[in-house]
């Protein structure tokens, strides 16, 4: 694996592309000179995800794996699935770890929520309004005439209404 | 064979209509199947309508963008 010296630290410290730190000599107490040591430094465990602590010209610096990984390799690290992403702001997950977390807790919520699950799509049901009909047919709201609107209104209607005497879904219903 | 798409809509919708009353009648999923198709193609006609008069509407030349 791929290690490069993080920038500011005088080549003391390098970060591995998996995001492992080491250090790679230290200064005497009374900082006249320097002896070798090349020993893997540990996360903060008092501190939330993976934040490393180390000395830069006598003055203790904290910095997540993230940030240091972005600096010298330019991604992040994913905290759930451990891949590599470049993120548009700053994010511990990848875009398919935020979005099955999104779809976990929208399920979780359904499942503790049944009377509020009902009334959802109960109200789905009762209105179709011109903006849905236009967003389905890719049209304007002004130029779903009336006409059209009751037609396809209807249509909607009736597919739920095949749908649910069947026991199937719309678009398994579609599919047929 | 329909000369016009009115005529057409109009047929379509009339198989759908019967193809509705057979599915009320025998709830049998094929007719519901026929009567949602009908009515979708009936809707696409009004739809290719629509986008015709969009195309061919009113001003028909604009002086300003002419060569």
């Amino acid at each position: 694996m791929k290690s490069k010296f993080i920038k500011g630290t005088n080549e003391q410290y390098s970060i591995r592309e998996d995001g492992i730190m080491t250090i790679h000599y230290k200064y005497t107490k009374n900082y006249t000179s320097t002896y070798n040591i090349n020993r893997i430094i540990k996360p903060n465990k008092n501190k939330p995800g993976i934040i490393y602590e180390f000395v830069i010209n006598r003055k203790r610096i904290n910095k997540s794996m993230n940030t240091l990984l972005m600096d010298t390799f330019g991604y992040h690290i994913c905290n759930k699935c451990t891949s590599k992403f470049i993120p548009n702001k700053s994010s511990r997950k990848c875009d398919e770890c935020k979005r099955q977390t999104l779809c976990d807790n929208v399920k979780r919520y359904n499942k503790n929520h049944p009377n509020h699950v009902k009334s959802v799509t109960k109200f789905k049901v009762d209105t179709i309004t011109k903006s849905y009909v236009a967003h389905i047919l890719g049209l304007k709201i002004h130029q779903v005439t009336d006409e059209l609107y009751t037609h396809h209104r209807n249509i909607l209607l009736f597919k739920r209404n095949v749908a649910k005497e069947h026991n199937i879904s719309i678009f398994k219903l579609n599919k047929l | 064979m329909a000369k016009k798409i009115k005529d057409l809509r109009k047929e379509l919708i009339s198989i759908g209509d019967s193809a509705k009353d057979n599915y009320e009648n025998t709830k049998s999923l094929n007719a519901a199947k026929i009567a949602v198709q009908a009515y979708s193609n009936a809707t696409k006609t009004a739809i290719a309508q629509i986008r015709y008069k969009e195309l061919t509407g009113n001003p028909t030349k604009i002086n300003f963008l002419e060569d």
